[in-house]
């Protein structure tokens, strides 16, 4: 027999989908577009690929452990939308970038994305493929490789974008000891502390998130992080219904079974 | 600044020093255990009660899900506990390694558990009738969902290369619901949680490492979606204690005291230090 | 047809055909035929995932051997990489991860090793705490009193004498840690949604070039 299952899902999603439809429409026909605030970790960018070129030593780029089919998949394709706007800036300004790749999934991808960035700055022979190393997918490999490079390649900027375990600390840690200017973005929770002590710059949680939109300005992309903030403001609404009812004695239990 | 606050500051700064110093005070731990007393957790405790009045042939699904490097402080607390699970004596244990730090966890089990505390013969099981190995299953989430709607259709073949539908222990095993307990071992406690006891309502006990504590664990723990769980050496050392075997995880608190009173100080001291330079700056302007 | 299968047109279709699929079989249970679908698309998953693992031995093995033909600086260190790596892989698949060789590597080789880079993690956050903990303002001295009670509560010496601290930060973890937890993993699921109904309808292609010639 077929069934219909999760209708407070489904009710969230109609919800979240009319909203966004909505604000998609305000911006089409009327053209509001909401102020995006600015991110200090998208602009530290160019001052991390500037260090780069002025020094004339290269910027390292760690892209994340995180499997695109898992709920680290967001959080990847944030620090992907990262990794092209760093490789172009680099492709632009002649800066030698690596890219250690941390889980296989992404050799593709970051293979593609590399080879875009430097074919839309028309820099495509300054593209070292020797320089988009796959790492293994392990934080024990990509902690040495980090080790070692910062060392012998003598790097200055240092990028980690994506989703990352407890490696975190060692990899700001290590970059901020050699000198390396550093900007670090995960919207794993746990690792909140360690990037805010051990790097430089950063962008966590929702920032990461958005990041794609932000570097794209496409309208689509930022009315959805428009439509976000708004359903934000619905569930806080609840929140504080919900605990003032709960405070006064209602039973809400109901909500819950639906 | 003042030549000690100097050279204080110079010492702190030294990576190679406070390095050093911490690999020191833990081999001196380790070597010259204190033997303090044990304060057993209450949430230990609950584990160990859950553990204990378990019915007899419960299906216990037992998932390790451990990284090689965090498994300093995710096997302390398992070892005690799969031991209890086997002494026992009337359960079925289902152990099975889901997610990409699973790929291990056979040898994990072979070389950390059962090399310490013996194999489940030891304690009267039966391969296939009390006891099974079923391997590695790739794919995280995707493979959480297909084993939970149909076991024995995502694992054709256990770890001894046995046909999983041919086990007698598998008679009535189809679906996550036909399981009385899960066991999980590893850092992402919300995989089980949202494919498995959201979905099956199966209660389910968690075995991580003390940096998921607040963040991981207690949101659910409060929400009541998971229903007991063991963090880091700590719980290991209490449960240890519970089941009258004591081993690695107390032999390591003293070790574990020791660092985190190496760390305070080191905190407070960069703290006087810094107060010490900011006054003799002021003195000096 | 590669450069058809390789467009960016192609893949944002695939994904939304999928997604679709995926998201109905949340809502709708029961029908038999869908659900074997789902299973069999979430087998090719598993599949696929295990078989880039294929894609990461050829990665290394292409960088290292370029670097041992062009004998650069450290070459040598290459040739053990490569050999080593070969070896685990032929091992593995000739005998099986349970013959007693790969377990002996597993066992004393890769366990110590990873445990080792790991365990580098408390050094260097004992490194990073002294510059983090310093009370410069208000806040970093808030931070650093939360900091020293939580640690002080996790001593299992000092809980031996007294329950104060450890009291102290149960009520920390329990309460205010617990809502600023659930409120950062609230809004993070959300946020994770937004991202994945972006992926769904194609507005989001960052894991795509948009132009997919050569390479």
């Amino acid at each position: 027999m077929i069934t219909i299952v999760n209708y407070s899902t489904m009710v969230f999603l109609i919800i979240l989908s009319t909203i966004f439809g909505y604000l998609y429409w305000l911006n089409k026909t009327k053209k509001i577009m909401p102020r995006f605030r600015i991110l200090p970790g998208i602009l530290a960018l160019e001052e991390l690929v500037g260090r780069a070129v002025e020094m004339g030593r290269p910027l390292l780029y760690l892209t994340g452990y995180g499997s695109l089919r898992s709920d680290q998949g967001p959080e990847q394709l944030g620090s992907f939308a990262i990794f092209g706007e760093t490789a172009r800036i680099c492709a632009k300004s002649g800066a030698e970038i690596i890219a250690g790749i941390l889980n296989q999934e992404h050799i593709p991808i970051i293979t593609s994305l590399a080879e875009e960035a430097y074919r839309r700055e028309n820099a495509m022979d300054s593209l070292n493929y020797n320089n988009l190393i796959y790492l293994g997918a392990s934080q024990y490999s990509s902690n040495a490789y980090l080790m070692v490079t910062v060392e012998q390649r003598e790097v200055v900027s240092f990028i980690a974008t994506g989703w990352y375990g407890a490696d975190m600390v060692v990899k700001g840690g290590v970059a901020r000891s050699a000198g390396c200017l550093s900007l670090g973005a995960t919207a794993n929770p746990d690792q909140y502390p360690y990037l805010v002590a051990a790097f430089d710059y950063w962008l966590i949680g929702e920032d990461l998130l958005s990041a794609g939109a932000q570097i794209s300005k496409d309208p689509g992309q930022i009315t959805n992080v428009w439509a976000g903030d708004y359903i934000r403001f619905l569930l806080i609404s609840i929140i504080i219904i919900g605990s003032i009812l709960a405070w006064v004695g209602f039973n809400i239990q109901w909500i819950f079974n639906l | 600044m003042g030549k000690k606050t100097e050279s204080v500051l110079r010492l702190l700064s030294n990576k190679p020093f406070v390095q050093g110093a911490l690999v020191l005070a833990l081999i001196f731990a380790l070597a010259n255990p204190l033997g303090l007393p044990i304060k057993i957790d209450p949430m230990s405790k609950k584990v160990y009660d859950i553990m204990e009045n378990l019915k007899p042939n419960s299906k216990i699904l037992y998932v390790a899900s451990a990284p090689t490097g965090t498994m300093g402080d995710l096997i302390p607390q398992s070892v005690p506990l799969i031991y209890h699970l086997m002494r026992r004596g009337n359960l079925k244990l289902f152990f099975i390694g889901i997610g990409e730090s699973a790929d291990h966890i056979m040898i994990y089990i072979d070389s950390e558990v059962f090399k310490r505390i013996g194999y489940p013969e030891k304690y009267g099981l039966v391969y296939g009738e009390d006891w099974v190995n079923l391997g590695y299953v790739a794919g995280r989430e995707v493979s959480y969902e297909n084993f939970a709607n149909d076991v024995q259709g995502t694992i054709l073949i256990d770890r001894e290369g046995n046909r999983v539908a041919e086990l007698p222990m598998f008679e009535d095993v189809h679906t996550m619901a036909d399981f009385d307990l899960v066991i999980y071992n590893g850092e992402k406690s919300w995989m089980p949680i949202q494919y498995w006891t959201e979905k099956f309502h199966k209660p389910l006990i968690v075995l991580t490492h003390t940096a998921m504590l607040p963040i991981d664990v207690i949101p659910w723990y409060t929400a009541g979606q998971i229903t007991a769980y063991l963090c880091g050496v700590r719980s290991g050392a209490d449960y240890e204690v519970l089941v009258d075997r004591p081993g690695g995880a107390v032999a390591a608190l003293d070790a574990l005291s020791i660092s985190h009173l190496f760390l305070i100080s080191l905190i407070l001291l960069g703290n006087i230090t810094y107060m010490v330079e900011k006054i003799e700056g002021k003195e000096a302007k | 047809m590669s450069n058809i299968l390789r467009s960016k047109e192609f893949t944002t279709v695939l994904v939304f055909i999928l997604s679709t699929l995926y998201v109905l079989h949340y809502f709708i249970q029961g029908v038999e035929p869908f659900d074997n679908l789902m299973l069999t698309i979430g087998n090719w998953a598993i599949i696929s995932s295990a078989a880039a693992a294929g894609l990461g031995l050829a990665n290394l093995s292409i960088i290292h051997v370029n670097k041992i033909r062009k004998k650069e600086s450290g070459w040598y260190w290459d040739i053990w990489m490569v050999s080593v790596m070969f070896f685990t892989f032929l091992l593995g698949s000739i005998t099986s991860s349970q013959s007693s060789a790969y377990q002996w590597i597993y066992v004393n080789v890769y366990q110590p090793l990873g445990t080792s880079i790991f365990s580098l993690a408390y050094l260097w956050m004992c490194s990073v705490a002294v510059v983090a903990f310093r009370v410069k303002n208000r806040d970093a001295a808030f931070l650093m009193l939360g900091g020293l009670l939580s640690l002080i509560g996790n001593i299992p010496m000092v809980q031996v004498y007294t329950n104060v601290f450890f009291d102290a930060k149960t009520w920390a973890l329990n309460i205010p840690v617990r809502g600023v937890g659930s409120a950062l993993r609230i809004s993070l699921a959300l946020g994770l949604v937004l991202v994945g109904i972006r992926t769904w309808l194609g507005i989001d292609t960052s894991y795509v070039a948009l132009e997919s010639e050569g390479g």
